[in-house]
């Protein structure tokens, strides 16, 4: 029992548990215990050994809203400010104060007059006096402390929270931002790879030149002096062979002509073109073989696009040489063009021997090849020149069934 | 120019013409967010990013998206997904046979990438076991952040984004697909995905629902905004119906009395029928 409630039972009289049916106390000291419970900031309420309200200050009046002459009398469960579902825990409580056992303070919400809610912490005690007995209920509006205490709470446990999801968010980009990172990486030792051997490829490519262009001239010489000579006649293969030399010249020019190319892929000279024009002009170029059929799908209304013509004139040469490789025995060469979003998507489908998924995560590295010919350049030219373009380029492939090389150039430039 | 006041300047702009509200939000991560996309737009100041906001205006959306903060896992709070099968599925569920009326509406509001939509369904399948056959059930899940939900209702995660995830629940209710894996269709059936943006004033978009989790979502907004949502979601609620908060939430003093705590840890409340003072 608190010293509160001790100073109130020591003050109390015989008089004081003597009420009459309005709950009006008679007697000398009603003075004084009136006065004292009015003027209690705290809420003072008082009810008999049966339940019926007895005491009702003007503090309880306030903090309730309603009125001394609306609660007096009544039974404590029929107030209109106890939870119905709360009432078992109030009986047991009230059987248990008049047992004598004091409930320790707690805390509860009530219902206001006017709706609102408030918070009390409330103690209760036990007076007795000749016999008889009043439970006295001490109570204290703590709505606003708790509401203050649950806000500060609550708001640093959320900003916390907050901070925390933050933050985990900020990890995730991070993560993302050093994925990015490590691919620019990569981008970067494969262009520095390719700028050297780009350096050494144009070096090496002009110093070869000009041997094998002494070669040309001498197989040239010969061929001249040799042909409808008699040695021509008694040795045939010479002129086989002169063709040989020949066809190989041709090819290690075509390799100096590519290396040249790569070691010179520049900074695209963009300008406004019509896509379908550039594929025309590709296939124009190419002898493409009788058993393979072209099937073009260029759509209508495309709008231009904003490349370098010749580069990409380039890009395309090299994958449609591939695909007709890819081919040998004939098949289907498939060539369109789309809008796909803000990009032109040229796509390349042969129907040969396709490219196994080892090969295929590699033919674009420079120096990569599968061919006894050749020096795999081609695909890392075109890859470096689509995305010099700020495009890219993909490959798709089932062994047996073909390849589709995909080309997306964007259709703004940045 | 006082710094807030700029930012307050800013954020009517993106409200009057991005349409989005983040006026009610707090204002420590908007303006931690904010920096960094003004970083990457490369302006210098809020009035500058005004002009860029006037100038390119897909960046609304770009800054609703970044401002909106999408982590989440799987059976986030464990506590209080098993919280929910132990205090309101067998309530709720039994109510309903009771009723005769098999079906189920629920929301996650603030659904991020679908991982908690897509728990809480697990969570009644799981649940129901054989009897989910029976039940007509709708998990509505709501977000602002339009990839995210983009990526919520394609329903495929990556190894790591699964880690909280118990590996039978894993093998019970998603297929691989390449490296990542995919919500089974049985799962995805019962939940639709929408925009909605829940700072936004108006009714709630549903009514007479179960079950609502909203969970982080209060943590970004400042009390009144807190105090509106939380009673608009009351609104929603059918009587009783349950709400499930964040960690960390508690329901604002303005909904003292319609709530009742079923687990102060878990934060799952149930509205009460009110009026029940003797």
């Amino acid at each position: 029992m608190s010293r509160k409630e001790e100073t109130i039972s020591n003050v109390s009289t015989k008089d004081v548990t003597e009420h009459n049916q309005t709950g009006q106390m008679s007697g000398e000291s009603e003075g004084l215990y009136r006065s004292m419970i009015e003027l209690s900031p705290d809420g003072i309420v008082a009810v008999d050994a049966k339940g019926a309200l007895r005491v009702y200050n003007a503090a309880a009046a306030r903090m309730t809203g309603y009125l001394r002459e609306e609660m007096i009398g009544k039974h404590f469960s029929k107030l209109g400010i106890l939870r119905l579902s709360d009432m078992p825990k109030y009986m047991k409580m009230f059987a248990s104060t008049l047992r004598g056992e004091i409930p320790e303070p707690f805390e509860m919400t009530i219902p206001r007059k006017d709706g609102a809610t408030v918070v009390i912490e409330v103690r209760v005690g036990l007076i007795k006096v000749g016999g008889r007995i009043i439970i006295q209920t001490v109570f204290r509006d703590i709505t606003e402390r708790k509401q203050m205490e649950a806000e500060i709470q609550a708001r640093n446990e959320q900003l916390d929270a907050q901070n925390e999801e933050e933050l985990r968010a900020a990890n995730e980009e991070l993560q993302a931002s050093s994925e990015e990172l490590r691919e620019a990486q990569e981008q970067l030792i494969r262009s520095e790879k390719l700028a050297v051997i780009g350096q050494l490829a144009g070096g090496i490519g002009h110093e070869l030149r000009n041997p094998l262009g002494g070669m040309k001239n001498a197989v040239y010489y010969i061929r001249g002096k040799v042909v409808n000579s008699g040695l021509a006649l008694a040795e045939p293969r010479i002129m086989e062979f002169l063709d040989i030399i020949d066809n190989e010249i041709g090819s290690s020019d075509k390799i100096i002509s590519d290396l040249l190319g790569f070691s010179r892929v520049g900074k695209p000279a963009v300008s406004p073109a019509n896509i379908g024009k550039v594929i025309d002009g590709a296939l124009s170029r190419m002898r493409i073989p009788g058993n393979i059929a072209v099937v073009k799908q260029i759509d209508s209304n495309l709008p231009e696009v904003p490349i370098d013509d010749s580069q990409i004139h380039q890009v395309l040469v090299n994958i449609i040489t591939n695909a007709i490789q890819a081919m040998p025995e004939g098949g289907k060469l498939s060539i369109s063009a789309r809008k796909v979003k803000e990009s032109l998507e040229v796509g390349i489908s042969d129907t040969g021997y396709g490219i196994s998924p080892e090969v295929r995560d590699k033919v674009f590295d420079p120096l990569f090849t599968t061919r006894a010919k050749g020096i795999g350049l081609g695909l890392a030219v075109c890859k470096t020149i689509v995305e010099r373009h700020g495009g890219n380029i993909t490959v798709n492939s089932k062994p047996g069934a073909g390849s589709t090389f995909t080309i997306r150039l964007p259709l703004k430039v940045d | 120019m006082v710094a807030g006041e700029a930012l307050g300047l800013l954020l009517d702009k993106v409200y009057q013409d991005g349409r989005y509200d983040f006026r009610g939000y707090r204002s420590g991560t908007v303006v931690r967010r904010l920096e960094r996309r003004l970083y990457a737009t490369g302006v210098r100041s809020y009035q500058d990013y005004i002009g860029f906001l006037e100038a390119h205006p897909e960046e609304y959306a770009r800054l609703a998206n970044y401002l909106t903060i999408t982590v989440s896992d799987f059976f986030r709070s464990r506590y209080a997904f098993a919280q929910v099968a132990r205090l309101v599925l067998p309530e709720l569920v039994s109510n309903r046979i009771n009723q005769g009326r098999l079906s189920l509406r629920l929301w996650s509001a603030g659904c991020a990438r679908g991982e908690e939509p897509y728990s809480i369904a697990i969570l009644l399948a799981e649940f129901l076991g054989a009897r989910r056959q029976d039940f007509d059930i709708s998990i509505y899940a709501t977000d602002i952040n339009q990839p995210a939900l983009e990526a919520a209702e394609a329903g495929i995660y990556s190894s790591n984004d699964m880690a909280n995830l118990p590996p039978n629940l894993r093998e019970g209710y998603f297929t691989p697909v390449g490296e990542a894996y995919g919500v089974r269709a049985e799962i995805k059936r019962m939940v639709h995905f929408a925009y909605f943006d829940l700072a936004a004033t108006g009714g709630p978009p549903f009514t007479d629902l179960d079950l609502i989790f909203c969970c982080n979502v209060l943590i970004y907004f400042q009390k009144q905004l807190q105090e509106s949502l939380l009673g608009r979601l009351c609104d929603g609620l059918a009587t009783p119906g349950y709400l499930v908060l964040g960690e960390v939430e508690t329901p604002t003093c303005n909904l003292r009395g319609r709530l009742d705590c079923l687990d102060t840890k878990a934060k799952i409340y149930k509205k009460n029928t009110g009026g029940d003072y003797v």
